[in-house]
């Protein structure tokens, strides 16, 4: 929330820290802006929060589209219980039921 | 007051122009500016200055140093309107979806008109009288900021500002993102839906109010303004324009008069030395300043509020370093001097700061233009290009908060209807005779 004085180390260690904890709450997203805004520095501890981080986004996209992959492709399959989890069922026949 | 500007300046002027060597310019400058900073005020100096700047030594200089800044000012305008416009044109505009279907767009937030179970509603507004209605809570909601400022609840605005922002980015991106599936005919289940919603919100919310990579922040800025544009343009058309001429005329109130609210709160800022909270755009984001312990001093422009929120542009105060260091440059008329080049260090890092309410209409502007052709779209998003240039060239000129909106808007206005009118039923008929082939 400072607008335009640049972090001293320690801060970017504690805002490193932070990004890092919240982002277990689901957030991959917060897990790559973390590596991308400490993408440059060259102190030890961020780097390691930041291949952390690299490495805790490309772990949770790679369930994430897996989890959409399926779901996309099987839902016709399903029935009723893929119908009670989309949000919005497409238009058209389906290739299962015809 | 500017008459007496302009005599001043000429004084000036005529006063080097007479001098021939350079030690007695510095003195006389020196002497004359002593006596006239006793009495004038900083106003004046600075408009003085910068005309100076402009007139007599440093014209390209100036320009160069302007286009900087007036280019990270456009782009992300530009930026915002062309996004705009490919997605109200995708998605809102009446034509087919990809399955045949025609296009719904308007199912996802319902308008105040529905009677749905034929009771007396005491909401049933006009079109016009809903614009009136959304400028009354923008006022009114100023003016709740401006009693929470003076009351020095600085927290509260802060955590009541980011609880909006994050409602409206929730439920923003969230129909957007509905409509977008049912017109392009995709199916998604509710984990994924809401695992990106929520995401796109919380990763917005943190990097906006909290740390995170400023171009990321930016964007965040711009695709709110998208959003909230694309909003705001299901309300019917009578309301949006007539909401775009009161809004111009309110932000004209808001900062330039003095019982304006947004005055009274930059006043309020200024002398309680406090930064208001608000969501702001600034260009030049990347240039920290290293050389110098002065803080940057930036420049500021004002814009209105929101239906639910306030975003303000900052407007701290012309500290004495902003005004030693424009003061400077006429003692010393070397180009190549080193004070010189630290003004200009300091001159192009110094900030414009632009503020969302003023993304957004001109968003919604654009939003209104591309429901007719796509002549309207281009010509409305140039109209509304060249007012931002007049106003930050008035910016510099004056150097105090202005109000971004009304010349934009009003150029934007003229243009849309200029072609509306005219330029289209030109376009009809060459196209049809085939003339240009």
């Amino acid at each position: 929330m400072d607008p335009s004085t640049p972090l001293t180390e320690e801060q970017k260690i504690k805002v490193a820290k932070k990004m890092y904890i919240a982002g277990f709450f689901f957030l991959p997203w917060l897990w790559f802006c973390l590596a991308i805004y400490f993408r440059k520095e060259k102190n030890e501890i961020l780097q390691k929060y930041v291949k952390k981080a690299y490495f805790g986004f490309f772990v949770f996209t790679f369930f994430l589209l897996t989890w959409m992959a399926v779901f996309l492709s099987q839902r016709d399959r399903w029935g009723v219980k893929g119908d009670n989890l989309s949000v919005n069922i497409p238009y058209g026949d389906s290739n299962y039921d015809s | 007051m500017t008459n007496q500007n302009q005599n001043q300046n000429q004084n000036q002027n005529q006063n080097i122009n007479l001098n021939q060597n350079l030690n007695e310019n510095q003195n006389q400058n020196q002497n004359q500016n002593q006596n006239q900073n006793q009495n004038i005020n900083s106003d004046e100096i600075l408009f003085r200055q910068s005309e100076y700047l402009m007139r007599k030594f440093q014209p390209t200089l100036f320009i160069e140093l302007i286009s900087k800044k007036l280019k990270w000012v456009l782009i992300p305008v530009s930026i915002t309107m062309i996004l705009v416009a490919f997605f109200i044109e995708s998605i809102y505009i009446s034509g087919e979806n990809s399955n045949g279907s025609p296009k719904q767009g308007f199912n996802s937030i319902p308008v105040f008109k529905s009677n749905l179970n034929n009771s007396t509603n005491n909401f049933n507004l006009n079109d016009w009288e809903l614009a009136l209605f959304i400028v009354g809570l923008i006022f009114a909601t100023t003016i709740i900021f401006l009693i929470l400022f003076k009351l020095k609840c600085y927290k509260i605005l802060l955590y009541w500002l980011i609880l909006s922002t994050f409602g409206m980015l929730l439920f923003f991106s969230a129909s957007s993102f509905l409509d977008i599936l049912q017109i392009f005919n995709l199916g998604i289940d509710w984990i994924s839906f809401v695992m990106l919603i929520y995401n796109f919100s919380v990763v917005g919310i943190l990097t906006m109010f909290w740390h995170g990579p400023k171009w990321i922040s930016q964007g965040y800025l711009i695709i709110f303004s998208v959003l909230l544009a694309s909003i705001l343009a299901k309300l019917p058309k009578t309301t949006n324009w007539i909401l775009l001429i009161l809004i111009s005329f309110y932000d004209i109130f808001a900062v330039l008069s003095s019982k304006g609210p947004l005055k009274m709160l930059i006043d309020e800022a200024v002398k309680a030395d406090q930064q208001l909270p608000f969501l702001i755009y600034s260009s030049a984001a990347w240039i920290f300043s290293t050389n110098f312990d002065k803080e940057n001093n930036p420049k500021k422009k004002e814009k209105e509020n929101e239906k639910e929120k306030e975003k303000e542009s900052i407007s701290e105060d012309e500290n004495e370093e902003l005004r030693r260091l424009i003061v400077r440059p006429i003692n010393e008329f070397d180009l190549k001097n080193e004070n010189n080049q630290e003004f200009i260090q300091n001159f192009s890092e110094s900030r414009i700061k632009l503020g969302l309410g003023d993304f957004i209409f001109y968003s919604l502007l654009m939003s209104l233009a591309c429901f007719s052709s796509y002549l309207t779209v281009f010509i409305t998003f140039i109209g509304i290009l060249t007012g931002l240039t007049i106003t930050l060239f008035f910016l510099v000129v004056y150097e105090k908060a202005l109000p971004a909106l009304p010349i934009s808007i009003f150029l934007g206005i003229v243009f849309y209807f200029l072609t509306d009118l005219i330029l289209n039923q030109f376009k009809e008929k060459y196209e049809q005779s085939w003339i240009f082939f």
